[in-house]
């Protein structure tokens, strides 16, 4: 069958209106046009309800050649390599339930579709929360997040997405549905399935479920925000932090570019060449002093200028502060790309060193924060296309030197298309092979991941 | 009469295949094959025993070259007894194959004579003395005879000595005697270091122990090793028929391995209706050297030895006997002396008797791995409690050009107690 | 039989002292600790990834069976070599390459043995988390390969957590690093998809661990109860109270009676259960745990609290439940054990089920289990040279692996599946998604030359290879 031909495209559109109920498929671009996505708009977008219309959805745009585009709070549409193909959207923000909260087990059975702070503040009712914090949790969903192995500060204490991930069900890009791990925090029963979907955007099947562990709130926290004049300084503080039985639930950087904000909120001066360093700790109240008293003593051992520790609502908002700082440097900005480096541990303040020397070189205006106890650093490149192309390249062989990679995390559209994203790797032939084997008609998500690779 | 597939059954199939004896096998360690661990070992015995899928004649090397040196038990929670079900192997593979003249020679002939020992040790001091032996060694001509050439490197220049009679003659009457002990000098000292057979009598006086030095024989270890089953009783009988002659509170040795086949002459002789009780009662009696003298209460009345000392247990010692904590208590309390664990310890030094004259270079990379534990010390002592086991421990200390002396733990408490005050 | 041809370009790859093909060596390759036993064709000791990779394509060309096995310590069967051919034997790749503790990173040859890694980083006050019963026999390379668990994965985690990447050999011999020794490496996780896969998709030569800090201070718990739900009861409030501990194990009665025949731990014979608890965490506030902990096993009645005041004191405690599966081998060697994993708080109820399980089938069964997962370990004795024993006895174990699932776990938590478990795969999954499974594996090795025969129950189909040309 033509896709291209209207009446394929209509015929499509009737079927998921067969599925999913006249009233959750939108058609026509004004409809579709919020869904618009790498600079293609969808004919259509459809809300389905179940598991089994997702399989059936999903099914009917094989047998009709369509390409299905799975979407949660579309938070991360502006990362990865660029989709080839956007006929339909699949938006799960209808399946958005929790479907059992095993408070005896400490387990969450979850639709794909329930946003992460609606999530939590289930769990907070009971006391309970995930310790899941990427950036716009406001918006997006537990299965967009799975899907894209999104992570944020407090991996440093309690793991990954992918620790946190017990059990998956997803649909095939065949249509079949497939429930993969369980609701045992060990589980070890066949190929992990689990791992396979997490952070496979899309791209292997429609994530509709899954089961996370999550934990009891802590008593209490605090956050220390440190200013130090000298970055090296502030490295080596990380270093001997990360060498003591001392569990911090953050470890964040930010440069005075990127933390100025941040500085202000905090009643810190944050110059130029200055680094605020930022540590929080949760857990005991015993635990959490002794984290305080022994981060502040590691801190003005190491020649810091400045600590303060916000308490309470002061502290809330600090760390919104901070929390919107990648907002700021991105905004509506075209000119902005974020890069994101990923080094050794031990490496990362040599990183550091090394994206303000480049930008520095090269003229352009970079902002810089860092998950310290990861290796994970984020800079935000500010300039012309060609001039952006070419400091890319640069920061990609600092961190090649430097045994870890450099990609681009999110950037306009142009520039996605322009550049190489990903990394050079030695298993992308296999992961073409896996691609292909689930989803030998490319319908899900075609572009995305190992389909952006050259 | 059952037979040795019956004696072995209930043992055999103790073995659950869970794999923890790996942990503890030396051979193993070094190779990397399944069947030189005792899970390994147990699983091809079984397959020739009770299953009929092998020949015995097949496991030479199965059964050949473990060193027995019970490393393995240690970690077996249903305790598989390894090293008996070796030796029974062994003694069932030399019925089928049948004693070589070599083995004869040194089974029924020379080992059970004290004499004859010592005649053959002067023959060698001789070798050593006119410059044979290395000659025989630089011209490659020691390598003709395999393993065993290999291995002859080890035994060190032979001393001069007048054998046990010497040695009865360096025997004292104390004025006061608190002990009594018959000292088992074994094969080894008289012929090849008299001087520590002096040092384990002088440090026994200190200890207001009174020794008396009988015409006991070869303790039969080395002929049970080989399977020979029969000359090993034989030996058993003419020391347990000595002792009962004695009026001694302890037989007392300083080499491990004697006192472990020592005491295990009750479960030699157990089937022997005549033997059974008087093997019982000589083993009730053996005492090793620290045990003895940690159990009587250890003369404190040492001079400093300001020395790096680190202990290597030996297999009879640690694994057969249980005995650990005893030598390094003694060595603790000697004053000057800084004491460092060594790792793996209780590790066996490759020695196994003559191990090494039949596997040496299995008994060479064992040794190794012992050097790389030592090395790791920064001792400048190491110290043990077998003669087999210094000679190997001398040997790798002397290939790896470590700084390191060796001694039997009598020998430093000998120096220990010279080294005190007013002391003549 | 392996052709001699065959033979004799095995040993140009790896050389005549790294090859064994005797039928004792066969033999003693064709075990591991379950009870079955196939022989192999061959067993070869690679040095180093260029040998391996050689060792693959020939085999690959030939269509050779090929089975990766380490110390071969694993419970389902994993490395029988039921379709014969040729065992990798990774025990000669033992170097640690790299540690690097500001990394907090090891770099190592799969076949260093877990404990061995351990003791060289404990110095440095780091250690690596999975620590499974058998670490001082298994290797690392094993432990991936099952996904291996342990005590102290309660607090910590499980082995996918801390294996950050690898490089692996494929069934045609081309080489891959999965993962990355950095973190947040892009594309798929084929590094996830490879732990627990036991031996099916490939072999890893290399390994970069994740290792972490020593707590700083931990504390071994004795608690004896009457009851044994009343101790699954407290595992249950322990763990809502807030508090993870480094470790939570229970053992029933009758293991405790097995044990103490075989290892002088000091446990009781006469109580109905014991909580073994390993408190671990920052000094000054572990006192605080070890009360409240002791606080909420009085209010689960316990009957005696005991606190290990030693190093001594703790390995002993700690001895006697590394002891207990072999323990158990002393009165029965071939006994079952199952690995079924429930949710946490099902555990009083599992243990009550695994009574039940027992008496119905008239079989003894004596539990150890990771409280703290839900992870159980029922040991099923009987009397091998009875029959119907034996036959009880497999179906009691099928009974436990239903019930797990029925109360909503998994078949194993630990183990793998192997041989052993291979029949309960369907009942557990469906039938799409066992086809997901062999799709990976499809992908990984499409002529099934690692591991064959495992796993997958041989009635589920296999899936028809991918049709139509994707452009991606």
């Amino acid at each position: 069958m033509d896709k291209d031909s209207p009446q394929a495209g209509q015929d499509f559109h009737e079927k998921l209106s067969e599925i999913a109920g006249k009233d959750n498929v939108l058609t026509g671009e004004r409809a579709t046009e919020p869904y618009t996505v790498d600079g293609i708009t969808p004919q259509a977008v459809v809300y389905p309800a179940t598991t089994e219309q997702v399989a059936d959805i999903v099914r009917a745009a094989n047998e009709s050649r369509t390409t299905l585009i799975p979407w949660g709070g579309g938070s991360r549409q502006e990362s990865g390599p660029c989709l080839n193909s956007a006929d339909t959207v699949l938006c799960l923000k209808n399946m958005n339930q929790v479907v059992e909260l095993d408070a005896g087990n400490f387990t969450v059975q979850v639709q794909a579709g329930i946003v992460n702070d609606e999530l939590q503040k289930q769990l907070a009712k009971e006391n309970f929360f995930l310790p899941l914090d990427p950036l716009y949790t406001e918006r997006s969903t537990i299965g967009g997040e799975i899907a894209v192995n999104a992570n944020g500060p407090r991996r440093t204490m309690y793991g990954l997405i992918r620790d946190l991930v017990l059990g998956v069900t997803a649909v095939t890009p065949s249509g079949d549905i497939v429930h993969t791990g369980g609701k045992t925090m060990k589980n070890v029963a066949g190929i992990d399935l689990c791992r396979m979907y997490i952070g496979s955007w899309g791209t292997l099947g429609v994530i509709t479920e899954a089961v996370l562990r999550f934990f009891p709130l802590p008593e209490t926290n605090t956050a220390l925000y440190i200013i130090f004049p000298d970055p090296e300084d502030a490295f080596q503080t990380v270093g001997q932090l990360l060498n003591s039985p001392l569990t911090p639930s953050a470890i964040e950087l930010a440069d005075s570019v990127a933390g100025q904000n941040v500085a202000k909120a905090t009643g810190l001066e944050l110059n130029e060449s200055e680094v605020l360093l930022i540590v929080n700790a949760e857990g005991t109240k015993d635990d959490v002093e002794r984290h305080r008293k022994d981060i502040a003593s590691l801190a003005k051992a190491n020649r810091a200028k400045a600590t303060v520790t916000p308490e309470g609502k002061e502290g809330s908002r600090a760390w919104k502060v901070y929390r919107d700082v990648h907002e700021a440097m991105v905004g509506d900005n075209n000119s902005t790309i974020q890069g994101k480096a990923s080094v050794p541990i031990s490496k990362l303040g040599d990183m550091y060193k090394e994206v303000k020397k480049i930008s520095a070189s090269h003229g352009v205006k970079t902002g810089v924060t860092a998950q310290c106890g990861s290796g994970i650093l984020y800079a935000y490149l500010t300039d012309t296309p060609e001039k952006l192309v070419t400091i890319t390249g640069v920061l990609k062989k600092a961190a090649a030197d430097l045994s870890g990679f450099f990609l681009i995390e999110s950037a306009p559209l142009s520039f996605r298309k322009e550049v190489t994203i990903l990394p050079p790797r030695n298993d992308y032939r296999l992961m073409r092979r896996l691609k292909t084997e689930f989803d030998p008609k490319n319908v899900l998500n075609p572009g995305r991941l190992v389909g952006g690779l050259r | 009469m059952p037979t040795a597939a019956e004696e072995l059954a209930e043992t055999l199939k103790l073995c659950n295949k869970c794999g923890l004896c790996l942990a503890g096998c030396p051979i193993y360690k070094v190779t990397g094959i399944e069947w030189t661990s005792a899970r390994g070992r147990v699983a091809l015995l079984r397959s020739a025993f009770l299953d009929e899928r092998l020949a015995l004649t097949d496991l030479n090397d199965p059964i050949f070259n473990c060193l027995t040196c019970n490393g393995c038990t240690e970690h077996c929670p249903p305790g598989v007894p390894t090293g008996d079900i070796i030796f029974r192997a062994r003694q069932e593979l030399l019925q089928k194959k049948g004693d070589s003249w070599t083995q004869r020679l040194l089974f029924q002939k020379l080992l059970p004579n004290p004499e004859m020992i010592y005649k053959a040790s002067r023959l060698l001091r001789l070798a050593d003395v006119t410059g044979l032996r290395t000659l025989a060694r630089k011209t490659g001509l020691t390598r003709l005879v395999g393993d065993a050439g290999k291995a002859e490197a080890m035994v060190p220049r032979v001393p001069s000595s007048e054998g046990l009679k010497a040695i009865k003659r360096m025997v004292k009457k104390l004025d006061k005697p608190k002990h009594h002990a018959a000292y088992f000098v074994g094969c080894y000292a008289p012929n090849f270091a008299p001087e520590r057979a002096a040092a384990t009598i002088r440090v026994l006086n200190k200890n207001q122990v009174e020794v008396t030095v009988p015409d006991f024989v070869c303790c039969g270890l080395p002929a049970a090793g080989y399977g020979e089953m029969e000359s090993a009783r034989d030996l058993a009988k003419k020391n347990i028929e000595l002792a009962e002659k004695l009026k001694v509170d302890a037989v007392v040795t300083p080499c491990a391995s004697c006192s472990s086949f020592l005491k295990d002459y009750a479960k030699l002789l157990a089937d022997d209706p005549e033997w059974a009780d008087k093997a019982k009662d000589f083993a009730s009696k053996v005492r090793d050297i620290s045990e003895f003298l940690v159990d009587i209460g250890l003369n404190a009345e040492m001079g400093e030895l300001q020395k790096k000392v680190t202990f290597h247990d030996p297999c009879h010692l640690a694994h057969y006997q249980k005995i650990k904590d005893q030598p390094r208590t003694i060595l603790k309390s000697i004053p000057g002396v800084e004491f460092i664990e060594m790792g793996e310890a209780d590790m066996c030094c490759g020695a196994a008797g003559s191990y090494a004259f039949k596997n040496y270079d299995l008994s060479q990379k064992v040794l190794e791995r012992k050097m790389d534990n030592v090395a790791k010390t920064g001792a400048d002592t190491l110290v043990s409690s077998c003669p087999a086991c210094i000679m190997q421990l001398s040997y790798g200390v002397g290939q790896q050009k470590l700084p390191v002396s060796v001694l039997e733990i009598v020998e430093l408490l000998d120096e220990a107690y010279r080294n005190a005050k007013g002391n003549g | 039989m392996m052709a001699q041809n065959l033979i004799k370009d095995l040993t140009k790859i790896v050389g005549k002292d790294n090859i064994l093909a005797d039928l004792k060596d066969l033999i003693s390759y064709s075990y591991d600790a379950t009870m079955r036993q196939e022989l192999p064709d061959v067993i070869v000791f690679p040095h180093n990834t260029e040998e391996v990779q050689a060792i693959m394509r020939l085999a690959h060309q030939e269509k050779i069976p090929v089975v990766p096995r380490g110390a071969g310590t694993n419970l389902s069967g994993g490395t029988i070599p039921v379709k014969g051919g040729i065992i990798i034997e990774i025990s000669r790749m033992n170097r640690i390459l790299e540690i690097n503790t500001a990394d907090r990173r090891v770099v190592v040859e799969p076949g260093v043995i877990n404990l061995d890694l351990q003791n060289v980083l404990a110095p440095l006050g780091y250690f690596y988390p999975p620590d499974p019963a058998s670490q001082k026999s298994s290797t690392l390379g094993g432990n991936i390969g099952e996904n291996a668990g342990g005590p102290m994965c309660l607090r910590y985690g499980v082995t996918s957590k801390y294996v950050c990447g690898m490089e692996i050999v494929l069934a045609d011999g081309e080489v891959i690093n999965a993962g990355d020794y950095v973190e947040d490496y892009p594309g798929y996780d084929l590094r996830g998809l490879f732990i627990g896969s036991e031996g099916m998709l490939g072999i890893a030569t290399k390994l970069i661990l994740h290792i972490i800090p020593k707590p700083e201070a931990s504390q071994t718990m004795l608690a004896i109860f009457d009851h044994l739900e009343d101790s699954g009861q407290a595992v249950s409030d322990i763990i809502s109270a807030g508090i993870v501990p480094g470790a939570m194990e229970i053992l029933d009665q009758k293991m405790c009676q097995v044990i103490e025949q075989s290892v002088n731990a000091g446990y009781p014979t006469d109580a109905a259960g014991i909580l073994l608890i390993e408190v671990a965490g920052l000094a000054d506030t572990l006192e605080k745990q070890v009360q409240e902990i002791s606080e909420i096993c009085r209010k689960n009645k316990v009957r005696e609290l005991r606190i290990a005041q030693s190093n001594a004191e703790r390995d002993a405690l700690w001895k006697g439940r590394r002891g207990a599966f072999g323990s158990v081998a002393r009165i029965c060697p071939p006994y079952i054990v199952c690995d079924g994993t429930v949710p946490r708080n099902k555990l009083p109820e599992a243990l009550h089920k695994m009574g039940e399980i027992a008496e119905k089938n008239k079989v003894l069964i004596v539990n150890v289990a990771h409280a703290g997962d839900g992870n159980l370990h029922p040991l099923i004795l009987f009397d091998v040279n009875n029959a119907e024993e034996r036959k009880a006895a497999k179906i009691a174990g099928e009974n436990v692996l239903d019930a797990c699932i029925d109360m909503g776990g998994t078949i194993s938590g630990e183990h793998g599946i192997g041989l052993e478990k291979m029949g309960a795969m369907s009942s557990m999954f469906d039938p799409p998604d066992i086809a997901a499974m062999r799709r990976v594996k499809h992908v990984f090795d499409a002529d099934d030359i690692f591991n064959p025969g495992k796993m997958f129950p041989p009635e589920t189909e296999k899936p028809q290879p991918a049709k139509g040309g994707a452009t991606l």
